[in-house]
């Protein structure tokens, strides 16, 4: 699997920790180590090249979420079915490529 | 809905009875890797999971701990329980240490309720949970997976 794609996942899973912490602690539980949590942040945006993280930024501030999973060659973003042509050489995740209609991030999930 | 839910879900769990770990990271592999995904997954999945643990430990008292995190490699909410031959710290809030462990990993997006309702339940019934020593001593999984539903009511 593609490095920068690898890193953008962690980020947005890292991301949605961030959001369900109030969910989390409505539940019962506690969650203080927000420190690490930033740390962690800030170590995967290090290593994120510029116009990758910019990118997702973008996208985040627009959907929600900028990395969507791909199901059955559905974006489940926008729930286009992806052109054959640009399936096949990306299932096993080895570029950053996003959808050609909503412009989110794509991971192959299967 | 939300108690043929939680049924299904545990229907579908992966049962690990008598399991050996020497600290809570490697319980939580041992848990993901009961959910019998793909080698790259099974390492997504587990750098989630401590991620989280990471951040503030799961161990919710009473011998429980709930490890979970969503993950974007996940189609659908996925759960191993693993009961330890011998308690490991988990860093839980009462200190005392975990006999059952419940691993759940959902999708970021679907089965977003599904994941709370359990979690929920696990959460609001592991004092039950943790008194029911029928539970810590039943060695057939169907009877395990049966006197879990009774206790969720489900």
């Amino acid at each position: 699997m593609d490095k920068q794609l690898l890193l953008l996942i962690s980020l947005q899973e890292l991301d949605i920790l961030r959001k369900d912490r109030i969910k989390e602690e409505e539940v019962g539980f506690e969650i203080g180590n927000i420190k690490k949590m930033e740390e962690a942040r800030e170590s995967i945006v290090s290593q994120l090249k510029d116009h990758i993280y910019r990118k997702y930024t973008r996208l985040t501030k627009r959907y929600g979420s900028a990395v969507v999973p791909v199901v059955n060659n559905i974006c489940q973003g926008c729930y286009l079915l992806l052109p054959t042509q640009m399936i096949s050489p990306d299932q096993e995740n080895l570029s950053v490529i996003t959808c050609p209609n909503c412009g989110r991030i794509l991971y192959w999930i299967d | 809905m939300e108690i043929s839910t939680i049924k299904k879900i545990l229907e579908n769990a992966k049962i690990m009875l008598d399991i050996e770990a020497s600290d809570k990271f490697q319980i939580i592999n041992k848990l993901v890797h009961a959910l019998n995904t793909s080698k790259d997954k099974e390492e997504m999945l587990n750098n989630a999971v401590i991620q989280r643990e990471k951040i503030g430990s799961t161990g919710i008292g009473n011998g429980i701990a709930i490890p979970h995190t969503r993950s974007m490699v996940v189609k659908n909410l996925m759960v191993s329980i693993g009961r330890l031959v011998k308690p490991i710290d988990f860093g839980a809030l009462d200190k005392k240490p975990v006999r059952l462990v419940f691993l759940l990993v959902a999708p970021p997006y679907a089965s977003k309720r599904e994941y709370l309702i359990l979690l929920g339940k696990i959460a609001e019934t592991f004092n039950e949970i943790s008194a029911d020593e029928k539970l810590f001593s039943i060695s057939d999984e169907k009877e395990f997976k049966a006197e879990l539903s009774k206790l969720f009511g489900v």
